[in-house]
């Protein structure tokens, strides 16, 4: 099969050029070190194209290089038809030759095609530009200028690539001599004092905006004002959109259910279908919200800056700068998050970064959080109606997630990971840019779908298994005496020291198979219980219980801790190489969890 | 011409210098990366902000801007150009 290879420094658009050529949504995002694992696809030609994390040298420094660049030269020396595209920043010519020109000389070496795709054209326009055909010669292959924002030239690179598979041989660059860096930094120069736009020019407002985002304390405090917007926007702008949702799934519900006979069917639609995995859909909206937002901030730049801001603070608790772009994608979902760690140089930060991802409450947890904050805590407003109780109570489950991810990796930094391999950072600053919002609307669209059909899946069997359990044998009404019922007493003793009944023993349990079951498993329990209510949210279902707030509250502090998802093992197992850390956390997170919600409970019983 | 030779982490502020030399102090990967990304003799830097309590410093080389921790910026040496 034809192959093409896209390669080049990190943040130079390759993956937004696989995403034209493919059809594909791989991430995108501008900071460097986005992409962290190969991804492949196929073009409308039938070519096979492979997007490989950023480098910026074949002498790879930290695992996504490493990965990159044994892959890469595998393919070289393995795969019988390859065309290599060699990307370059034309904002950043020279950091962007000095591994372009290493490319080149393996190509040479390998026999393989290459060709110096010059991305970002767009940007430099109002510089004049820049004198391709003269670059073109000095480096001694072919080499075309692209914009992949606005697919300029994109048409004549498909061109190329095909008649670079027709004619490989023209292609091919010449033999190289031996470069040693200095040699080759040299030729680097010499090229861009000629071809590269004058870095002051491009550097410009990047600097200014840096000289306000950057400085000390008012960095700060821009820094916390777009972390609390960002909390803002998750919870309260998508109330709304949520109610809406619900309202939509409870008027189908009723729509649906009317024309239906009385029955065990309509029993099942009303119950399992509407009321579990209907509670369930409400979240969508805010799932949605928080991926576009962190799209949004990964994609003007700000992540970068982001992680110099954090690195003092974050030191202290044993982690890097470098952990704040996993920690914060964490809340979306930890597996990409732990994957995100790879760029972390050091790899004593990078096992603590991995250990900390799983205690950001991530996405699966949201609707869980939200149920329970609906039905319990007061809809009161503090400070003079500026800050919302329920609001605060999120603000205060998130944060307690990461102050118990801060202590973790402070004491094993200083006990267990002690005398593990460190090293510094280094990171490249890149430019601002306005985000591209289609492709973040689509991502997070996406994003929502996955978290829907994923999770779907886990919710409507588990929901079918729970409704029928729940239902039979006296039916609807008869939660009580049902098998269910029966089964569920057998667990209470585990959760009465959180004041919970077995109703929500058995939640709590199906949520082990995904967090979000624990929505749908009590969305059925109530929907068959209360069978002779009209469908009304599963909140309100909730409020009108005698569950007490201390329990919700051990709940809250429960599911922030707990490790509950297989997926989060796997994927620690293969990044850490064993089983030793994902065994260690499921047992001491989960323990953790039920210790201190125990400890939540009792406390707030108190008052 | 007036020298002076400091590590890059006293350099101050928007003032222009020359690397002189990258200290084997750091492991030998590390210094490949920082002489493929130009911190090599003779090359010009200048840093163009530090951040609060010793926090990481924003350096600009050729066309690219870096933030070095000071465990780095300090094992690069050097040469201030137009000492003020
Ligand atoms: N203006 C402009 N921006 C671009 C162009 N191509 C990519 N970008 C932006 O550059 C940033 C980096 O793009 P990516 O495709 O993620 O870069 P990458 O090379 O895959 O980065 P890594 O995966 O980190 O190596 C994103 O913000 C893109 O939107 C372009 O042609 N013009
Ligand atoms: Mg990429």
């Amino acid at each position: 099969m034809n192959e093409i290879a896209l390669i080049g420094k990190p943040n130079s658009g390759k993956s937004l050029l696989f995403n034209r050529l493919t059809g594909l949504q791989q991430k995108v995002a501008n900071f460097p070190g986005v992409t962290v694992d190969i991804k492949e696809g196929l073009t409308e030609d039938g070519y096979k194209v492979i997007d490989f994390p950023g480098i910026y040298s074949l002498n790879p420094l930290t695992i996504d290089e490493k990965i990159a660049t044994e892959k890469f030269l595998e393919h070289l020396k393995t795969s019988p038809h390859l065309v290599v595209l060699c990307i370059l920043d034309i904002t950043r010519l020279q950091k962007s030759l000095t591994i372009g020109l290493q490319v080149q000389k393996a190509c040479a070496e390998a026999g393989k095609p290459c060709i110096f795709v010059v991305n970002m054209m767009d940007s430099v326009k109002k510089f004049g530009g820049s004198n391709l055909e003269g670059l073109a010669n000095v480096v001694g292959s072919p080499l075309i200028g692209i914009s992949s924002k606005t697919l300029e030239g994109l048409g004549s690179l498909k061109e190329l690539v095909a008649d670079a598979f027709l004619n490989p041989p023209k292609y091919i660059p010449l033999p190289h001599q031996q470069h040693s860096t200095k040699l080759l930094n040299a030729r680097v120069r010499e090229i861009c004092d000629i071809y590269a736009v004058k870095p002051g020019f491009i550097l410009k407002s990047q600097n200014r905006i840096d000289q306000f985002l950057l400085s000390g304390i008012l960095g700060s405090i821009i820094f916390f004002l777009i972390m609390l917007f960002i909390f803002q926007s998750i919870f309260t702008w998508s109330t709304p959109l949520m109610d809406g949702v619900e309202a939509l799934i409870t008027a189908l519900g009723s729509a649906v259910t009317v024309v239906l006979p009385q029955g065990t069917m309509r029993d099942f639609i009303e119950q399992a279908l509407f009321g579990g995995i209907g509670s369930f859909l409400v979240f969508v909206p805010q799932i949605f919200i928080l991926i576009f937002i962190i799209g949004i901030l990964e994609d003007s730049g700000y992540m970068a800056r982001a992680t110099i801001i954090c690195h003092k603070p974050l030191s202290l608790f044993g982690l890097t700068g470098k952990s704040f772009v996993p920690l914060l994608s964490g809340f979306a979902c930890a597996i990409p998050a732990m994957m995100a760690a790879r760029t972390i140089e050091s790899p004593k930060k990078r096992w603590l970064t991995i250990l900390a991802t799983p205690l950001m409450s991530c996405s699966a947890r949201l609707p869980v959080y939200a149920l329970l904050i609906s039905a319990f805590i007061p809809k009161k407003t503090l400070f003079a109606g500026f800050i919302g109780l329920q609001g605060l109570t999120f603000f205060a489950v998130y944060l307690f997630g990461i102050i118990v991810a801060m202590l973790v990796t402070a004491f094993m930094s200083r006990t267990v990971y002690k005398n593990e391999e460190d090293a510094p950072f280094i990171l490249e600053l890149p430019p601002y840019r306005i985000p591209h919002f289609k492709p973040l609307f689509l991502r997070a669209a996406n994003g929502a779908k996955n978290f829907v059909t994923k999770a779907g899946l886990i919710i409507f069997s588990v929901t079918v298994v729970v409704w029928f359990l729940g239902y039979f044998p006296n039916g609807s009404g008869n939660l009580s005496s049902s098998w269910l019922a029966y089964l569920g007493r057998a667990i209470t003793p585990i959760f009465e020291p959180l004041g919970l009944d077995w109703r929500f023993g058995v939640a709590i349990l199906s949520s082990f198979l995904a967090r979000e079951v624990f929505v749908g498993t009590l969305g059925t329990l109530f929907g068959i219980e209360g069978a002779d209510e009209n469908i009304i949210g599963l909140s309100d279902k909730l409020a009108a219980t005698d569950f007490s707030v201390a329990s919700a509250i051990a709940l809250l502090v429960f599911y922030a801790l707990a490790l509950q998802c297989f997926s989060t093992l796997a994927v620690m197992k293969k990044e850490t190489g064993s089983w030793k850390m994902p065994t260690l956390v499921l047992i001491s997170y989960s323990g953790l969890a039920y210790l201190l919600s125990v400890a939540a409970y009792n406390l707030v019983k108190l008052f | 011409m007036n020298h002076q030779a400091l590590s890059l982490w006293e350099l101050p502020i928007n003032e222009e210098a020359l690397i002189s030399a990258v200290f084997p102090i750091l492991n030998a990967k590390l210094i490949l990366r920082l002489e493929e990304l130009g911190f090599e003799e003779n090359a010009p830097i200048s840093c163009l902000k530090k951040m609060p309590f010793k926090g990481p410093k924003i350096f600009q080389i050729g066309d690219s801007i870096f933030s070095l921790t000071k465990e780095i910026a300090s094992a690069v040496t050097i040469k201030i150009l137009n000492c003020k």
